[in-house]
C-alpha cells in the first residue's frame, strides 16, 4: 500500500475513533437556545406626556402658562436657575449644540423650554435679562414654577435638583426631549453625549 | 488516487465534526491553513437569540456561532430566605433565586440586551455592574431598578474572558455580601486562535463571605453584621452560597479519563481565594479568567471580583476536595466542596495505600524498648545487639582487631568455653589474658548488665552460629538462671 | 359587678373618649445628615413643624379616594401614578383583604401629595422626615448609635412580609410611629438625594456647585439605603413597600 494510503486510513480511522463530541449528557434536555425568537416584553413603557402634570409656569414676561407652550412640535426641555455659575450655561450651549446639528427643517421646528426651579430669585426680569444675554431666539421659552410645581415636574422628567442650605443649588446637565404630544421619548444626562437626543429630533 | 482517498476523508471528518482530523488534514495538505480572523465586529443578526442562564455548578452550553448575534438576557433579582448551613438561615439577595447569580454565556461581539427586572417582592432597589461591559459603571447606572420596576441596557461584548458580574448599589459591599453575584463567560470565538480547548464537564464555582451577627452555625435566621464586614472578619466562606453546596450528593461528578473545566469565580467582597482541588493539578489556567494560559498550577489566586478558568484531566478514581487554600477558612467557615470521580484507573499514576506496618526506631543509648525488641525474631534481635553493642570491637564479621580484641569468627574460645561463662562474659565483663585461635589477648570487655536475658541470649546465639561457628545457641532461660545464681553469690 | 370588669369598662370609656394624637410636634433641631450635600451642610436646621404620627392607613386613603374620584385607580392619569396603583386593593373603592390600619403603599409621589393636600398639610421634606426619624424610644438625635443604625439596617435586610401588619408599633421620642420598620416613606424632595445610580462614582461635572456629595460616615449603611432608595423611585412610581405620612407648617400660636 502506498504511504499515502496508508496516511488517508489512518486519518479515516482517527476520524471514526474521535466522531462525534460527546461530552457528560446535560442533566435534563433542553431545546436549542439558538433557535427560538425572543419573546419577553420590552422593558419600558411608553412615558406619558407630562403636558397632563397639573403645574403652572411664569414665563419671562409675568404670563401664567401652560407647560404646553410648544405642544404640537418637539421639544427640548431642561431645568435651571439663573444665578448657576457653571453647569447652566453649559446646559444652554449644550441645548443649542443640539439645535445646530439638526436639518434646517428640524431646526425650524424644534423648541426650547426652559424652567427655573428658584422662584424666589428668577422673577420675570431676571429671566428676560438671561434670554437677552444668551442670545435665545423666540423659539426659546424661558419661564420658572413654583417651589411646589417645579418639584413636580422634575419629578416627572427625572430631574434631580437639591436646593442646599445656602441656597445653592445642587443639578445636573439633563435635557429631555418630548415628542409633540409632551411624552419623554430621549434624555441625556451629561454634556457631551447627545446622539440619544439629536436622533429623537431628526 | 490518494488525493481522491484524501478528500473523502476530509469530508468525512467534516462531516462528523472531527476537528482534530481537519486539523491535521490541512497540515498535512502542504498549503498553510487560511488564518481565519474571527468574526467579532459585525452588526449582529436580526434574529435574536435568548439567553440561556443556568444556575451554578451548570454550565449552559457552548457557543458555535460564528458571527457576533443579538442575544437578549432576563435576570431577575428577588431577595430570598435561604438554609446557608444545616439549620442556619439567611436573607439573600440574589440574581435569578440563587446564590451565586445565573451563569451567563455569550461570544465575542455579542451585541447583549440586558433586562434587569426587580420582583415586586424586593425591599430594595438593585442594579448591576458587569465586568464585561466596557461603559460607565459596567452598566451600573442605566440598570438602577425600583422593586416590581425592570431597566435594560445594551452593550457589545469586545473582550473575551470570564468575568464578574455584581449589584453596586450602596451600600455596595452589603449587597455583594447578601449574595449578588454571579459569572459572564464572553466566549472567546470557536473560529479564532483563543478558543476554549475540549473540556468532557464543565462545572460553576462561585466563592463568597457571609458576615452574621451569630457565630460560625449559630442557629436560626441569622442577620447581616456590618462591622465584621468592615473588619474583614467573616462568619463563613463558601462555596456557591451554602455549606455543602457541591458536598455528598451535591458534589460535581466525572468519569476517570475525562477533562473538567471548571469556572470559578470569587464575588468576595473582602477575600481573595487560593483555589486548590486536592489530589489534583491544573493542567490549564487561564490566570484571572482572561487570555493566557499557566500549566501545572497546584493553587492559583482568585482576586475579591475576580474568576479563573481551571482545567484538569482526571485519572483516577475518587473524592477529590475543592477547598480555598487559606485553610482555616476550608475547616472552620465551610469553603469546601468535592469533585468524585468514578471509573477503574488502569493506571499507574497513584497506587493508594500499598503497606501499613508499625515503626520501630532503634534506640541511641542503653537497652532498647522493650516494645521495640519484642516485635523481632531472636535472629534479628541477636544480629541487631551484636550489630550495636559487639561490632565496634570485635568487627562486622567477627574477626576482631590483631593486638586489641579477640577474634569471634571460628574462634576455638567459644567452643570450648561453657556456655553459662559466656554468658557471665557478657554481663560481667571480662579482664584478663585469654587466649583465642592461638593467639593471646589481654584486653578488657565492659560489662552489659544492662541487656536483657533476650538480648543475651540472642547475641550469643547469632555470635555461635556465624563466621565457622557451628555451636548451638543459648536460651534466654540460661541467662535467667545465670544471673540468678549471681545474685545469690556475695 | 366584678371589679376587673368595672375596670375593663374604665379603661375602655377612657380609649373612646380621648382618641389618641394624630399628629406629632417634631422640632425645631439640628440634623446631621451621613451624607452632607456641601461642606455647609453638616448641621442643618430644621424649623419645628407637625407630623402625623403614622403612616396613612388604607382606610384613611379610602375616604380620599371616595372624595376625589380622579384618584381611583382606574381613573387616575398614567402621568401621575403607574400600573401598580393600589393593586393591592381588591377594587377602586374596596381594600378587600389589605387590612384597613396597614399602612397605604402602591402609591405614587404624586398621590401622597394630593392626599396630604387634601388634609390641609403636605409631604414632609427630606430633612423634617431624617430629623423625626433619628430618634429612638429615648433620645430625640440616636444617629450616632451604631446599635440604633444596625437595627435599622436588619429590618432593611428582613424579606418584605407578605401581608403588612398594622400601624402603630415602635414609638419615637417625638411620639412619631413607624418612621422605621413598616415601610419606606415619600418625602417632598425624594429626588434630591444626590446618590447617583453607580453610588461609586460620584461625579463632579454631573453637579453644580463643584464638590460631590459623599458619605460623612461610611458605617452609616441604613442611611445608604434609604438615600438610595429614594435615589432609585420616580415620581409616578408605586411600590409595595412605599407608603407616606403627611407633615403640616407649625401651628402659630
Amino acid at each position: 500500500m502506498r504511504p499515502s494510503h496508508i496516511l488517508s486510513f489512518v486519518l479515516l480511522a482517527a476520524c471514526a475513533a474521535g466522531a462525534p463530541p460527546d461530552r457528560a449528557p446535560a442533566p435534563e434536555a433542553r431545546p436549542r437556545a439558538e433557535a427560538r425568537q425572543s419573546e419577553t416584553a420590552p422593558s419600558t413603557e411608553r412615558a406619558p406626556s407630562i403636558y397632563e402634570l397639573p403645574v403652572g409656569l411664569r414665563d419671562a414676561d409675568g404670563r401664567e402658562i401652560g407647560l404646553d407652550v410648544a405642544r404640537g412640535g418637539p421639544v427640548l426641555i431642561a431645568m435651571f436657575y439663573a444665578s448657576c455659575p457653571v453647569a447652566c450655561p453649559v446646559l444652554i450651549d449644550e441645548m443649542k449644540h443640539v439645535v445646530t446639528e439638526l436639518e434646517p427643517d428640524a431646526q425650524a421646528k424644534v423648541r426650547m423650554l426652559l424652567v427655573s426651579f428658584d422662584p424666589a430669585r428668577d422673577t420675570p426680569a431676571v429671566l428676560r435679562t438671561l434670554a437677552r444675554e444668551r442670545g435665545l431666539d423666540d423659539r426659546w421659552t424661558v419661564a420658572v414654577a413654583s417651589d411646589a410645581d417645579a418639584r413636580a415636574l422634575s419629578a416627572a422628567l427625572g430631574i434631580k435638583y437639591r436646593k442646599l442650605e445656602n441656597g445653592e443649588f445642587y443639578h445636573g446637565a439633563t435635557i429631555v426631549v418630548l415628542d409633540p404630544e409632551g411624552r419623554p421619548i430621549a434624555r441625556t444626562d451629561r454634556p457631551g453625549q447627545r446622539e440619544a437626543v439629536v436622533a429623537a429630533l431628526r | 488516487m490518494s488525493a481522491k482517498l484524501f478528500v473523502i476523508c476530509s469530508v468525512l471528518a467534516a462531516a462528523a465534526g472531527c476537528e482534530g482530523v481537519n486539523e491535521l488534514a490541512s497540515a498535512t495538505q502542504g498549503a498553510a491553513p487560511h488564518a481565519v480572523e474571527p468574526d467579532v465586529t459585525s452588526p449582529p443578526d436580526r434574529r435574536t437569540i435568548e439567553a440561556e442562564l443556568t444556575d451554578a455548578p451548570r454550565v449552559p452550553r457552548e457557543i458555535y456561532r460564528d458571527k457576533p448575534a443579538h442575544v437578549v438576557v432576563n435576570l431577575e433579582v428577588t431577595e430570598v430566605e435561604r438554609e446557608i448551613a444545616p439549620g442556619v438561615r439567611y436573607v439573600m439577595w440574589t440574581f435569578g433565586g440563587q446564590v451565586p447569580g445565573k451563569f451567563i454565556r455569550v461570544r465575542q461581539g455579542d451585541v447583549v440586551e440586558l433586562r434587569l427586572q426587580n420582583h415586586p417582592s424586593s425591599k430594595l432597589p438593585h442594579n448591576i455592574d458587569l465586568h464585561a461591559v466596557t461603559g460607565t459603571g459596567g452598566g451600573a447606572e442605566g440598570t438602577f431598578t425600583a422593586p416590581g420596576k425592570q431597566t435594560q441596557i445594551t452593550f457589545r461584548a469586545l473582550n473575551p474572558g470570564l468575568y464578574v458580574y455584581h449589584c453596586a448599589t450602596a451600600p455596595v459591599p452589603m449587597h455583594v455580601a447578601n449574595g449578588m453575584y454571579g459569572l459572564i463567560l464572553v466566549e472567546p470565538p470557536r473560529q479564532g486562535p483563543n478558543k476554549l480547548g475540549w473540556a468532557d464537564v464543565e462545572y460553576y464555582v462561585m466563592q463568597g463571605e457571609l458576615y452574621t451577627s451569630g457565630a460560625y452555625h449559630a442557629q436560626g435566621l441569622q442577620a447581616f453584621d456590618l462591622q465584621k464586614g468592615i473588619d474583614e472578619k467573616p462568619t463563613y466562606v463558601l462555596f456557591n452560597g451554602a455549606e455543602g453546596a457541591l458536598v455528598g450528593p451535591k458534589a460535581l461528578r466525572a468519569k476517570v479519563g475525562q477533562t473538567v473545566r471548571i469556572y470559578v469565580g470569587n464575588g468576595g467582597p473582602n477575600l481573595i481565594s487560593s483555589f486548590h482541588v486536592i489530589g489534583e493539578i491544573f493542567d490549564r489556567v487561564y490566570t484571572e479568567g482572561g487570555t493566557r494560559v499557566q500549566e501545572n498550577v497546584q493553587t492559583t489566586l482568585i482576586p475579591a471580583g475576580g474568576a479563573a478558568i481551571v482545567e484538569f484531566k482526571v485519572d483516577v478514581p475518587g473524592t477529590y476536595a475543592l477547598v480555598d487554600h487559606s485553610l482555616f477558612r476550608a475547616f472552620n467557615k465551610g469553603a469546601v466542596g468535592q469533585l468524585i470521580v468514578e471509573g477503574t484507573s488502569g493506571n499507574d499514576v497513584y497506587s493508594g495505600q500499598q503497606a501499613e506496618l508499625a515503626y520501630t526506631p532503634a534506640a541511641r543509648t542503653g537497652a532498647a524498648s522493650g516494645a521495640a525488641l519484642a516485635a523481632q525474631t531472636p535472629g534479628e534481635l541477636g544480629k541487631a545487639t551484636f550489630g550495636r553493642m559487639c561490632a565496634g570491637c570485635h568487627q562486622s564479621e567477627g574477626q576482631g582487631m590483631p593486638g586489641a580484641f579477640p577474634p569471634l569468627a571460628k574462634s576455638d574460645y567459644l567452643a570450648s568455653t561453657p556456655k553459662d561463662t559466656l554468658i557471665g562474659h557478657l554481663v560481667n565483663g571480662l579482664q584478663g589474658p585469654i587466649v583465642v585461635n592461638g593467639t593471646t589477648y589481654d584486653s578488657v570487655m565492659p560489662p552489659m548488665g544492662f541487656l536483657t536475658d533476650d538480648e543475651v541470649a540472642s547475641v550469643l546465639t547469632f555470635v555461635r552460629s556465624s563466621w565457622g561457628n557451628t555451636l548451638d545457641g543459648v536460651k534466654p532461660a540460661d541467662v535467667a538462671a545465670v544471673r540468678a545464681r549471681m545474685a545469690v553469690q556475695p | 359587678m366584678s371589679r376587673a370588669l368595672i375596670a375593663v369598662l374604665a379603661m375602655t370609656s377612657v380609649a373612646v373618649a380621648a382618641p389618641a394624637r394624630e399628629r406629632v410636634s417634631v422640632g425645631p433641631g439640628v440634623y446631621r445628615p451621613a451624607f452632607p450635600a456641601s461642606p455647609s451642610e453638616r448641621e442643618v436646621d430644621v424649623a419645628a413643624f407637625e407630623l402625623d404620627r403614622r403612616p396613612v392607613t388604607n382606610a384613611a386613603y379610602l375616604e380620599f379616594v371616595r372624595a376625589r374620584p380622579e384618584w381611583r385607580r382606574d381613573r387616575v392619569k398614567p402621568v401621575i401614578a403607574d400600573a401598580t396603583y393600589l393593586a393591592h386593593w381588591a377594587g377602586p373603592e374596596v381594600l378587600g383583604a389589605a387590612r384597613p390600619n396597614a399602612p397605604v403603599v402602591q402609591v405614587s409621589w404624586f398621590a401622597a401629595r394630593a392626599y396630604c393636600a387634601w388634609r390641609g398639610g403636605r409631604l414632609p421634606v427630606e430633612k423634617e422626615w431624617e430629623l423625626a426619624a433619628a430618634a429612638d424610644e429615648r433620645r430625640r438625635d440616636a444617629s450616632a448609635d451604631p446599635a440604633f443604625q444596625a437595627r435599622i439596617l436588619a429590618w432593611y435586610a428582613e424579606l418584605a412580609p407578605a401581608v403588612l401588619p398594622d400601624v402603630g408599633r415602635s414609638t419615637n421620642r417625638w411620639g412619631a410611629q413607624d418612621l422605621h420598620g413598616l415601610v419606606w416613606e415619600w418625602v417632598e424632595d425624594f429626588n434630591a438625594a444626590l446618590v447617583a445610580a453607580d453610588t461609586r462614582n460620584q461625579d463632579a461635572v454631573q453637579f453644580c456647585g463643584g464638590a460631590a456629595a459623599s458619605a460623612k460616615d461610611a458605617g452609616a449603611y441604613a442611611t445608604f439605603m434609604r438615600f438610595a432608595f429614594r435615589s432609585a423611585l420616580e415620581a409616578r412610581f408605586t411600590t409595595a413597600m412605599l407608603g407616606f405620612r403627611c407633615a403640616y407648617d407649625a401651628r402659630t400660636p
